[in-house]
């Protein structure tokens, strides 16, 4: 791809140093793309399934089955005024939202979408995926303290407090997946989930190896924090709107409303999708082989064209799980009423976290047990 | 410890019961009523847009009694001028009624002897301003046929 | 704003006239220290409608739509402490029938207004589904409302010594299946909310409301039963045709939100026997066999069970302009939804009240706020004042 890349330049009489520099930005125009459209997506199935858990019909004006409806909204928010009270500090209240959004767009480029489709494949993946998401958490508190406006304040402050007590029983229940893989780069995560549990037709499904069997608590734990992570219902302090009118984000509107809103979609899924990957084996299918290649290779010999039929069956199969897990997030959201605060932190510190530390047991005991009988 | 293990058992099973009930909503039926193509099917008795009635030859039912003016709870909206003609029977010249401050509470209608003054279904009443809403006598008026409807609807009703 | 000025300081926080979750427009003052309230300062006013002011300037029949407005989500009951008011000062006395369908009316009214209440306040706990259901329960009941009254929240259907209009035809059994209904869907609430862990945690024993405290304050309605004082003026001072119902009254110990919660809970079920009972017991039967009956029967007696005085709708049929009440004064109470709502009305023998006094409930509820919330959390703002029912109208009036 690089070579083509380079040769179109070329050809065009472009020199090449302009396209070595503007390669790697390749990537992220993909990601950007990406990222805009699966928000569009994520914001109307979450407004389609909450009317539908609530006997309502959701969005069905603008286009077929209100399909255009986010666009419309998009539009809308993109011609609004961008207000700016008179006291706030306007360079961190521009910066915020810029802030909270530019980590999560670089974590999109370290996900594995398929074997192939990884925009930056790092060997401490994992780690940075971690690294840029706690960023997020200093615009939100950025932008809490810019606005000057008390519940923004309020916001801002509760978010700190719940990002520090959720990131630790999140990353030690990572810590598990670490132990099991034995590596830190997420493609190589998904990979080690491949095989299944021992040789025979049905006991060699992928199923079987996820890392969710060994690290069922993890799972669990993980799940849970994940959703404070990204401040949804039943952890959504931050922005509690019946406490806080609308906590960090009160003072927003305009183009900065929409990137704090762009954000907190694209982090929902991009959790889910690190959900997937880690726990529920990634772009791996369930089965021990994957569907259409086992269908299609007898009439089609082509390995090129399975190959490209295997890499489209990849992304489905990470779509499909992703959905899935966004789906229990979002039937999560119409059941469960909001925290308080210090409950919290209470649940945080005294429930999640021995729970991550009795899964790290669990998993290294496991570990080490199957490390002996393989040899 | 085991109160721990107790709460979070319990604690799940709760929170299962509810999201499974809030799963079987899924299934049912959407209440929505999608307004502007659908409308809701309203009673006879309902109260909307007030009305005056008229008789076969097209005259108001309206002897001009003040009746109505003297419930209504919100002062001078309801205007009446009228006058005798010649065989001594009430003419009405002028009757407005200012929608835009009526409370719709059906208090006229009730006072009124003659069943002059009755209330429609129409309810989509906004405009743009407020001397829109003051309606007169050409506007309140029902035609005979429509005034013959809404008294054998409100009739078959009582 | 320099840092240091801000630090170490307690922090002003005005919730209000317009947030989400102050039910209307109340306005409250918080001084807050880190997230734990110092003080805070009920302000009120801003939905005040001069509703007494305007009763001394309107002749009775034009004061009755009012008084719909005094509390919106209730305004049966508020109709019923006028017309109780009025019907003693003027000694008219009041049919049967007119009273079993008041007593129909209001315990429906009893039940659409708990379930608002309960939409709010999970609302404002954060559950955002449970507020649907309810509503469409309420749309349930709000039809049946506008199929007998005319309208949807105003109803102005009583009226001094009875009823303005019949039961529709066909009423009564869409009132007898809804009952029937009704508490499936209350047990689907309960599945949701009442033992969700989440929910248990953030109202128990929080807002405890002590037995004291709550004679002190003069609080009413579900609020003290919630504290355990059996207090309910439809056992105690049965007005209407309580007396002949057989119903009870629901306590709880603790006097927490999630008692106050139990309780409305309870009571709506309760409702809903109480309305199952007056369908059955109601003098005259359904408006199809009365309207037969009365036809065939035709003798025009005082005691006869198909046109006697039991039956009819109206006491006496009152002319709007000449309708004077004797020199005298009254005080009504009802046992409203939110408490206890009384009227003292003052005649002068004019055609017009001298002076109509609105005693209400939520305006107790509101002085108490400010010592239930001391030294809390803020999030603990909403379980407490969204489990006392506070409606800003009414308030305010
Ligand atoms: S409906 Fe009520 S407010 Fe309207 S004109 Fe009639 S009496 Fe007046
Ligand atoms: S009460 Fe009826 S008849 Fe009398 S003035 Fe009013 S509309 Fe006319």
């Amino acid at each position: 791809m690089h070579d083509i890349y380079i040769e179109i330049f070329n050809k065009l009489g472009i020199p090449t140093v302009l396209a070595e520099i503007t390669w790697p930005v390749i990537p992220f125009i993909f990601v950007a793309i990406l990222l805009i459209l699966v928000v569009i997506f994520l914001v109307l199935m979450e407004r389609k399934v909450l009317a539908w858990l609530t006997v309502r019909k959701g969005p069905n004006r603008v286009g077929p089955f209100g399909f255009f409806q986010t666009i419309a909204d998009a539009i809308k928010l993109l011609c609004k005024e961008d207000i700016m009270s008179k006291d706030t500090n306007k360079i961190l209240f521009t910066l915020a939202p810029m802030i909270v959004f530019a980590p999560i767009m670089i974590i999109y480029g370290l996900m594995p979408f398929t074997e192939k489709f990884v925009a930056i494949n790092l060997a401490a993946g994992l780690f940075l995926v971690f690294a840029l998401s706690s960023i997020t958490t200093v615009g939100i508190v950025l932008a809490g303290w810019a606005s000057n406006n008390k519940y923004s304040l309020l916001g801002g402050m509760r978010s700190a407090a719940q990002a520090i007590s959720y990131e630790i029983p999140l990353v030690i229940a990572v810590l598990s997946i670490a132990v099991l893989a034995g590596t830190l780069n997420l493609s190589d995560i998904v990979i080690a989930q491949a095989g299944g549990f021992s040789d025979g037709a049905f006991f060699s499904w992928n199923v079987f190896s996820w890392n969710i069997i060994p690290a069922f608590i993890g799972f669990v734990v993980f799940f849970i924090c994940s959703i404070a992570e990204v401040n949804r219902i039943p952890f959504d302090l931050p922005e509690a709107e019946s406490e806080l009118v609308s906590g960090y984000n009160t003072e927003y509107s305009g183009m900065k409303f929409a990137l704090f809103f762009l954000a907190e979609y694209a982090a929902m899924f991009i959790m889910s999708v690190l959900i997937v990957t880690l726990f529920l084996g990634g772009y791996l299918s369930p089965f021990s082989d994957y569907l259409s290649v086992t269908l299609f290779q007898n009439i089609i010999h082509n390995q090129n064209i399975l190959y490209i039929f295997m890499h489209i069956e990849q992304g489905f199969w990470l779509i499909a799980k992703t959905y899935f897990v966004i789906f229990i997030i979002i039937w999560i959201r119409a059941t469960l009423p909001r925290l308080r605060a210090d409950q919290l932190m209470s649940f945080a510190w005294k429930f999640l976290l021995p729970l991550s530390l009795v899964n790290l047991t669990i998993v290294a005991v496991f570990k080490y047990f199957s490390t002996l009988m393989n040899g | 410890m085991k109160k721990i293990v107790n709460k979070t058992v319990s604690g799940i099973i709760e929170i299962a019961r509810g999201m499974f009930t809030i799963l079987k909503h899924a299934f049912r039926p959407a209440i929505t009523l999608e307004y502007p193509e659908k409308k809701p099917i309203l009673s006879s008795r309902i109260r909307g847009k007030l009305a005056l009635t008229t008789n076969q030859e097209g005259n108001l039912n309206c002897v001009g009694c003040m009746s109505c003016t003297k419930v209504c709870p919100c002062g001078d909206l309801i205007q009446i001028e009228s006058s005798k003609d010649e065989n001594n029977k009430p003419v009405v010249n002028k009757f407005t009624i200012d929608i835009g401050r009526c409370i719709f509470c059906g208090n006229c209608t009730q006072a009124c002897p003659k069943d002059a003054l009755i209330m429609t279904d129409e309810y989509e009443l906004a405009d743009y301003s407020r001397e829109s809403l003051v309606f007169d006598k050409d506007k309140l008026m029902l035609s005979p046929e429509e005034s013959a409807n809404w008294r054998d609807k409100k009739e078959r009703d009582s | 704003m320099a840092l240091e000025s801000t630090l170490n300081k307690e922090m002003i926080i005005n919730v209000g006239p317009q947030h989400p979750s102050t039910h209307g427009v109340l306005r409250l003052v918080m001084t807050l220290e880190g997230e734990i309230i110092k003080d805070t300062k009920p302000v009120i006013g801003y939905l005040h409608r001069g509703l007494e002011k305007l009763a001394e300037s309107r002749n009775y029949f034009q004061y009755l739509p009012m008084v719909d407005r005094v509390d919106y989500l209730s305004s049966f009951f508020c109709s019923a402490a006028f017309c109780y008011a009025v019907e003693s000062i003027a000694g008219l006395k009041v049919p049967k029938r007119a009273e079993y369908i008041r007593l129909i009316t209001m315990e429906f009214n009893r039940i659409t207004s708990h379930l608002m209440w309960l939409t709010a306040f999970l609302l404002d706990l954060g559950a955002t589904t449970p507020m649907f259901y309810a509503f469409r329960e309420r749309e349930d009941i709000v039809k049946l409302f506008e199929e007998l009254t005319g309208q949807r929240m105003m109803y102005n259907f009583y009226t001094f010594g009875g009823v303005k209009k019949d039961l529709p035809e066909g009423w009564m059994t869409k009132a007898v299946d809804l009952c029937k209904s009704m508490p499936k869907m209350f047990d689907e609430y309960e599945a949701i909310i009442t033992k969700n862990p989440i929910f248990m945690e953030r109202t128990k024993g929080v807002g405890v409301l002590t037995q004291k405290m709550a004679a002190d304050y003069a609080i009413t309605g579900a609020n003290i039963r919630g504290s355990g004082i059996d207090f309910d003026l439809r056992k105690t001072n049965p007005y209407s045709v309580y007396d002949e119902i057989d119903f009870k009254t629901h306590l709880a110990e603790n006097g927490d939100s999630y008692d106050r919660y139990m309780v409305r809970i309870a009571e709506m079920r309760e409702s809903v026997k109480i309305i199952e009972q007056a369908l059955k017991q109601i003098p005259g039967g359904t408006p199809e066999r009365l309207k037969v009956k009365s036809v065939n029967c035709g003798c025009k007696k005082e005691d006869c069970e198909f046109c006697g005085f039991d039956v009819q709708l109206v006491g006496k049929k009152l002319n709007a302009a000449v309708f004077k009440p004797p020199v005298g004064e009254v005080i009504s109470m009802i046992e409203a939804p939110r408490g206890v709502i009384t009227c003292y009305v003052v005649s002068d023998g004019t055609n017009k009240p001298y002076r109509v006094k609105w005693r209400t409930p939520s305006f107790s509820s509101v002085q108490l706020l400010p010592e239930l919330i001391k030294g809390k959390n803020y999030s603990d703002l909403m379980p407490i004042f969204g489990s006392l029912d506070v409606v800003l109208p009414e308030v305010d009036r």
